[in-house]
C-alpha cells in the first residue's frame, strides 16, 4: 500500500531552514528584545513622567550677545534630594552692574553647548560677603546669591558653558553673560569645572 | 570500618538526607562574603553584628533553596546549584553597580542595572537547569570544595584576631587596682578635653574649601583667650591609635592588627589614672564606640556612651556592618529602606545635641573634674548642614557634605565654649582643649572631592584655653602627644618630658 499518496501535504515555511529559530530560542530573543527596549525607554519615561524638578524652562526668543555687564561667581555644585528626587544644587552669586534693583529681574542660569542652550530658573539667596567685596556698586547686593537645581537626566552628556541671563520683568530687556565656568555632564555625574 | 561506611551511605541514600546535604554548597557560597567582610573588619565589628548578618543569610539561603526545590523535582543537588547561581548575582550586585558607576562609561541606574542583572541571573539559572546529571554533580562538588577551602582560610585568619580580641576584653574587664586617691587641692582646675573627630586643621579649609568662616572661628577662639596652633599634625590617621597615644602620652608604633593594643591602652589610659590619683572626678562622654564597637569601656568615674548599643539584645540587622554587607548585594538598590531612620544615626544626633546642654552644667559632679568628650563630628555620617538642619540620609557618606557639617561643628564649639566659660567660677577658670584626632581624610581616590592636598590629611584642630599659662612657650606645630603633659606639668606639678613636633607620620588609618 502506498500511504504516501494519502498523507497530508507538509507545510513549508517561507523562511530558509538555516534561518529558522526554535520556539525556545524565540522566547529568549523576545526577552532580550524586551529588555533592550526597556533599557532604552526607561530613562526617558523616568525623565518625562517621574522627575518633576530640576528641568530646564522654555524661553521664547533667542539669547542676546554676551556683554560684560554681569558680575558672577559659581561656588559649587553638589548632589541633593528635594522631595525624593536626586538633583544637583549649583550655588553662587551674580548681579547686573547696570541694574538699580536686582528684584526687577528674573535671573536664569544658562548651560550652553554647541548644539543647544538649557535655561534654568534661579532662586535668590542672601549673601553677606558680596556687598563687602563690591562696595563700589550703588546696588543692594544682599540678595545677590542664587541656588539652582538641575536634574542631570535633563541634560545630554557633554560640556556646557555656564552663562547668566537677566530679563527685566517690566520691559523684557535681556542681558547675557558667558563665564569661564563649565559643567560637564558625564553618564553618571555633573561636574563643575573652571576652564582657564 | 566497612559497617560504618555502609551506615553512612545508607543515611546519605535516604530521601531526607538527599534533600538536606546538598544545602551545604549554597550555604558555604552564600555565607562567604559575610565571613570575608567580617575578617577584614574583625577588630571593629562585634560578633553580635556578624551573627545577625549570618542568621539573615542562612534564612535567605534556606528560603531560596525551598523555592528552587520544586522547580527541580526535589533534586537537592540541582536546587543547590540554582541557589548558588542566584547568590552569585545577588551578592555581587552592589560591587558591580559601584564599579560601573565609578568607571562612568555609560549611565548606571538601579532602574536599569537591576533588571539587567536579574535577567542575566535568570538566564544563568536556565543554563544550570539544563546541565546533565553528571555536570550538575561536578558543579556542586566544585562549589563545596572551593568554598570550604576559602572558609577554612578565612577562619584561620580570624582565629588569632578573635583570640587577641578576647584577651584584651578580659584584661579590660578586670578590675583596675584601686589607686591611692589623694584629696584634691582646691586649686586644681576643671579640665575639658574635647575631640572633634575628622575636624580638619583650619589651613586646609582655607586652601581647599576657600572657607573664610574658619578665620572667624579662629578669631572667636583667640578673642576668648584660646591659643590656636595651626601647624599641629597627628602621627597617624587612625582614631583609636591617636587617642591611645594622647591619653597615655606614649607614641605607639602604628602597625596593622595592633588595634586591640590601642583599645586596651585607651580603655585604661594613663592620663585618666593619674588624674584620679590626684583626686579628680573623671567623666568620659564618647562616641568612638559608634565606629569602634569592640572598644572596651574606658575606665572613668562616669562613662557615657552614645545611647545605642548593638549588643545585649537582637539589635538591628542594618548596623554599620549590616549595611556594609548589604551595600554589596542587590539590597543596595533599595538602600533607602535600611538607611532611613537608622536608630544609630538618631542616637548620634541625640547625643550631640544633649551634650550641648549637659556639659556646661556639671555642678552636680564633684570638682575638680576631668571631662573627656569625643564626638563624631564632623566625621561621617554628614548628617548636619551648616545650620544644624538634617541632611538627606542619601548623602550621609557624601564628602560634598563635609564642609557643611564642619561649619556646624564650628558653631557647636562656639556655643559650647561660650556656655562653659559663662558658667565657670571666675576664681577657678577651667582648662579647655579643643582638638581633632586627625584631619579630613579626603584621599586621592575620593570620588566627590578631588585634589585635596594630601599633606593636610593629618593637619588637626588644636586650640587650648590655659588660664595662667604662658602660651608663648607653645609652638604652632605643637605635637598633640604633649596635650596632657603640658597641663599636668603646669597645673598638677608633674614633670613629664615633652615631645618634638610630628613632622613625619603615617597617613594610614581609617
Amino acid at each position: 500500500m502506498d500511504f504516501g499518496a494519502h498523507a497530508a501535504p507538509m507545510k513549508h515555511s517561507v523562511i530558509p531552514k538555516k534561518l529558522q529559530v526554535r520556539p525556545r530560542t524565540r522566547v529568549q530573543l523576545i526577552l532580550f528584545a524586551l529588555l533592550g527596549i526597556y533599557l532604552i525607554i526607561a530613562p526617558t519615561i523616568e525623565l518625562k513622567y517621574f522627575l518633576t524638578q530640576g528641568k530646564p524652562v522654555e524661553l521664547p526668543g533667542s539669547m542676546p550677545e554676551s556683554e560684560d555687564l554681569i558680575n558672577s561667581g559659581v561656588d559649587g555644585s553638589k548632589e541633593t534630594v528635594i522631595e525624593g528626587e536626586k538633583l544637583y544644587k549649583i550655588n553662587g552669586w551674580s548681579f547686573l552692574t547696570v541694574a538699580t534693583d536686582l528684584a526687577d529681574y528674573d535671573i536664569y542660569l544658562v548651560l550652553r553647548s554647541e548644539k543647544r542652550d538649557y535655561v534654568f530658573q534661579t532662586t535668590p539667596t542672601g549673601r553677606r560677603d558680596i556687598p563687602r567685596v563690591f562696595p563700589e556698586f550703588n546696588l543692594d547686593l544682599k540678595n545677590s546669591g542664587f541656588n539652582v537645581y538641575i536634574a542631570k537626566e535633563a541634560l545630554r552628556v557633554g560640556d556646557y558653558q555656564v552663562c547668566f541671563l537677566y530679563i527685566n520683568k517690566e520691559t523684557g530687556q535681556r542681558y547675557f553673560q558667558e563665564t569661564d565656568r563649565h559643567i560637564i555632564r558625564t553618564p553618571n555625574r555633573l561636574e563643575l569645572v573652571k576652564i582657564q | 570500618m566497612d559497617q560504618t561506611r555502609d551506615f553512612i551511605n545508607r543515611i546519605l541514600e535516604t530521601r531526607a538526607a538527599r534533600l538536606i546535604y546538598p544545602f551545604i554548597a549554597p550555604l558555604l557560597f552564600g555565607l562567604y562574603p559575610a565571613f570575608y567582610y567580617y575578617t577584614k573588619n574583625a577588630t571593629m565589628v562585634q560578633s553580635a553584628s556578624f551573627g545577625r548578618v549570618v542568621l539573615a543569610y542562612v534564612l535567605l539561603i534556606l528560603a531560596l533553596y525551598l523555592v528552587f526545590l520544586p522547580f527541580h523535582h526535589f533534586n537537592g543537588t540541582r536546587a543547590a546549584n540554582s541557589v548558588s547561581v542566584f547568590l552569585l548575582f545577588f551578592n555581587t550586585y552592589g560591587i558591580i553597580y559601584n564599579e560601573l558607576r565609578d568607571a562612568d562609561i555609560f549611565r548606571i541606574e538601579h532602574l536599569t542595572l537591576l533588571p539587567l542583572l536579574l535577567l542575566m541571573a535568570g538566564y544563568a539559572l536556565w543554563f544550570t537547569m539544563r546541565l546533565a546529571k553528571k555536570q550538575a554533580a561536578t558543579l556542586w562538588k566544585g562549589t563545596v570544595i572551593l568554598f570550604t577551602a576559602l572558609m577554612v582560610l578565612t577562619v584561620l585568619r580570624l582565629i588569632p584576631i578573635e583570640v587577641k580580641k578576647a584577651r584584651i576584653q578580659r584584661e579590660a574587664n578586670r578590675q583596675v587596682e584601686a589607686a591611692a586617691i589623694a584629696e584634691a587641692p582646691s586649686s586644681y582646675p576643671d579640665i575639658y578635653y574635647f575631640i572633634f573627630d575628622e575636624f580638619s586643621g583650619v589651613e586646609a579649609m582655607r586652601q581647599y574649601f576657600h572657607n573664610t568662616e574658619v578665620d572667624e572661628f579662629k578669631a572667636f577662639l583667640e578673642d576668648n583667650g584660646f591659643f590656636v596652633m595651626e601647624d599641629s599634625f597627628s602621627s597617624s590617621n587612625h582614631t583609636v591609635h591617636q587617642m591611645a597615644v594622647r591619653m597615655n602620652y606614649t607614641e605607639y608604633e602604628y602597625k596593622q592588627g595592633d588595634q586591640p593594643i590601642w583599645h586596651e591602652a585607651l580603655a585604661n589610659a594613663r592620663g585618666i589614672a593619674l588624674l584620679e590619683s590626684k583626686g579628680y572626678t573623671t567623666m568620659v562622654f564618647e562616641e568612638i564606640s559608634m565606629l569602634h564597637p569592640t572598644l572596651p569601656d574606658i575606665h572613668a568615674d562616669y562613662l557615657f556612651h552614645y545611647n545605642y548599643a548593638t549588643e545585649g539584645d537582637m539589635g538591628i540587622l542594618f548596623d554599620e556592618f549590616g549595611m556594609l554587607v548589604a551595600d554589596t548585594t542587590m539590597l543596595y538598590a533599595f538602600d533607602d529602606f535600611y538607611r532611613l531612620g537608622n536608630p544609630a544615626d538618631q542616637a548620634h544626633k541625640d547625643f550631640i545635641i544633649s551634650l550641648q546642654e549637659r556639659l556646661p552644667n556639671l555642678e552636680d559632679i564633684p570638682s575638680p573634674r576631668f571631662v573627656y568628650t569625643h564626638l563624631m563630628i564632623p566625621h561621617q555620617p554628614f548628617m548636619f548642614d551648616r545650620n544644624g538642619d538634617l541632611v538627606d540620609v542619601t548623602f550621609f557618606q557624601n564628602w560634598n557634605y563635609y564642609e557643611g557639617q564642619y561649619i556646624y561643628t564650628m558653631k557647636y564649639i562656639e556655643k559650647m565654649v561660650t556656655r562653659i566659660l559663662a558658667n565657670a567660677d571666675p576664681a577657678r577658670p577651667p582648662v579647655i582643649i579643643l582638638q581633632s584626632d586627625h584631619g579630613a581624610r579626603i584621599r586621592k581616590n575620593n570620588q566627590e572631592l578631588k585634589g585635596f592636598p594630601q599633606e593636610m590629611l593629618r593637619n588637626i584642630l588644636f586650640a587650648v584655653y590655659l588660664p595662667g599659662y604662658d602660651t608663648s612657650t607653645l609652638t604652632q606645630d605643637e605635637n598633640p602627644i604633649n596635650t596632657l603633659p603640658i597641663i599636668f606639668n603646669h597645673y598638677l606639678g608633674e614633670d613629664i618630658p615633652l615631645q618634638a613636633p610630628n613632622l613625619q607620620g603615617t597617613e594610614e588609618g581609617d
